[in-house]
């Protein structure tokens, strides 16, 4: 990753507080427009006996629900070669091109490259990412999954030799070593785990909501430092592209407590609410490009998980 | 939105005691326009009262398929003329169309018909009994629905 967003400003003080607050807020990743929607699989979870193939094809799964085709694809792009603007209070960031193009892509990276930068938000030069790519999510994947899509990614992605875009970024935000102050306020590095008194069904839930589908970065309030408010999560927020992500816990009044399951899991299908209305902004992306090419299975799941989350009465502004 | 339309209203009803007749007739356009949106918000919810009457048949399996004409031929009523829904001016008060309805007009129109389109091949569908059709066009006319609403209206 060579972007100018790297340098640091010369001359500009960054005391620590001011380091911790200022790019906070850059996580506030509103996503945009649409592209064309590929490959069509299903398939659940990996076999750890798998063969190569079949790990590679749940490779591709794993970065469906993982939503990463949305910031990683520019509209009308090249598939996964980058570009796609990424709106924040701070600026515009550009999803950087992720096919394994030894030169403008990532396919001189090893496979611990990739898995650090989704599970610790570092480069393989040793930089930090910006929250407005959700390691604060995938921190949590599983390495099996990792290696799934490594190996999808590598075997399986046309490289493309697109250079990155710079990302456009006020001054203040451009000084990278200050994500140090954000992570350490905000990013618990750590695998999930499933818990052992909920069904399984309830934990792939709970691993595709909070894991991959990183759902919660955009349906929870955020602190005036730009981390989740834990307290919170799933209760609503207004994004930098001024729509509002919903209450998706099931309070009545304020979030989605009079949707049953198969309400959701139709929803993460193909973008119909209750009331037979349709998704319109990013969720329409997360389902174009992610959910809706999930398995019924996984998507019950996330709905089996949504329905039991602590309903929270709150909206957002 | 509703606080600057009892503003407005306000206003107008005092400026309708000073001043006369003039500006009565402001207050009935404004009226005018309030009715319009009631009854086009109360159009797209019929719409979408037949959209999820349809999923709960034909995705989850709802014992009623003996009506499902009922609600297509709904919906190609219903979307037969969107456009006529959205006189211009009609971004006031209490609405969430978007003015860029009125600078895109064409492009308007043609995502309603993208929907009346959609509308009539699910209705084909299920006056022939191509049940093995229904779900990809009952898809087809939900991204239609989607298309128009990411565009042209508020959040
Ligand atoms: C919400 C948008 C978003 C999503 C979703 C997302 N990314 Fe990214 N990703 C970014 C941005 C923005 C950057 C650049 C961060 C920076 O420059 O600090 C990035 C950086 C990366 C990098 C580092 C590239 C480099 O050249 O250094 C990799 C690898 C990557 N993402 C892979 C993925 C994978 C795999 C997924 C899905 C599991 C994914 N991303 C999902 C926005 C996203
Ligand atoms: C990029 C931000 C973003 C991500 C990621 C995201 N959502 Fe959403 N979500 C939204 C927005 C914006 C809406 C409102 C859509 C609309 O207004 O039509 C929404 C709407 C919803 C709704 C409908 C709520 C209602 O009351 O209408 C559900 C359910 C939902 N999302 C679930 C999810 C799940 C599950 C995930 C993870 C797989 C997810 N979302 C990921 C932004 C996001
Ligand atoms: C050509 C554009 C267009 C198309 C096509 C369209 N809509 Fe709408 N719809 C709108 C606009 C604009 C509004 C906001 C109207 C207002 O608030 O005055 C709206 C509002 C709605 C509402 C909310 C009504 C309320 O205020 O309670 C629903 C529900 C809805 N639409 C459903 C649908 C469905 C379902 C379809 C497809 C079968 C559809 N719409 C097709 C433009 C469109």
């Amino acid at each position: 990753m060579t972007s100018a967003a790297t340098e640091p400003v010369a001359g500009v003080p960054v005391s620590r507080r001011r380091a911790a607050w200022l790019p906070a807020a850059l996580l506030f990743a509103g996503l945009t427009a649409l592209t064309p929607v590929q490959a069509e699989i299903a398939i659940g979870e990996v076999d750890p006996a798998a063969s190569d193939e079949e790990r590679i094809a749940y490779g591709e799964y794993v970065l469906r629900a993982g939503g990463c085709v949305t910031c990683h694809t520019a509209k009308d792009g090249e598939f996964l070669a980058g570009g796609r603007a990424i709106e924040s209070p701070f600026g515009v960031f550009y999803g950087p091109n992720i096919t394994p193009h030894p030169e403008y892509g990532i396919g001189d990276w090893s496979e611990a490259d990739f898995r650090r930068a989704l599970q610790e938000g570092r480069s393989p030069d040793g930089h930090h990412y910006y929250p407005a790519f959700p390691y604060t999510a995938y921190t949590r994947m599983r390495d099996e999954d990792i290696e799934a899509l490594w190996a999808y990614l590598q075997s399986k992605v046309e490289p493309v030799a697109e250079e990155n875009r710079s990302h456009e970024l006020d001054w203040f935000a451009r000084f990278r070593p200050a994500l140090i102050g954000w992570k350490w306020l905000h990013f618990q590095p750590g695998r999930f785990e499933p818990d052992p008194d909920q069904s399984e069904q309830w934990n792939r839930g709970a691993y595709l909501t909070l894991a991959l589908g990183h759902c919660m970065e955009c349906h929870s309030p955020r602190t005036r430092t730009g981390g989740l408010e834990l307290g919170r999560l799933g209760a609503g927020s207004r994004l930098p592209d001024g729509d509002v992500a919903p209450n998706i816990t099931p309070d009545r009044d304020t979030g989605i407590g009079r949707w049953g399951e198969r309400h959701i899991a139709r929803y993460l299908e193909m973008g119909i609410t209750r009331d037979g209305d349709f998704a319109g902004g990013s969720m329409a992306d997360v389902i174009d490009h992610g959910t809706s090419h999930l398995t019924s299975e996984d998507r019950r799941a996330i709905a089996v998980y949504l329905r039991a989350l602590d309903p929270i009465e709150y909206e957002p502004e | 939105m509703k606080r600057s339309a009892r503003l407005f209203t306000a206003a107008s009803v005092a400026a309708a005691l000073t001043l006369g007749l003039a500006a009565t007739s402001s207050v009935q356009a404004f009226d005018e326009h309030e009715a319009t949106i009631d009854y086009r918000q109360g159009v797209m919810r019929a719409i979408g009262g037949n959209m999820g009457s349809v999923a709960a048949i034909v995705i989850d399996g709802a014992d009623f398929g003996d009506n499902l004409k009922i609600h297509t031929q709904q919906l190609v009523d219903l979307t037969r003329d969107i456009p006529s829904l959205f006189p211009e001016g009609s971004d006031f008060p209490d609405t969430d169309a978007r003015e860029e309805i009125w600078d895109n007009w064409d492009r308007y129109v043609e995502l309603a018909n993208d929907s009346r389109d959609a509308a009539e091949a699910l209705h084909a569908a299920v006056e022939s009994g191509d049940e093995s059709e229904y779900p990809i066009r009952f898809r087809n006319l939900g991204q239609s629905c989607q298309a128009c609403h990411d565009d042209f209206r508020r959040d």
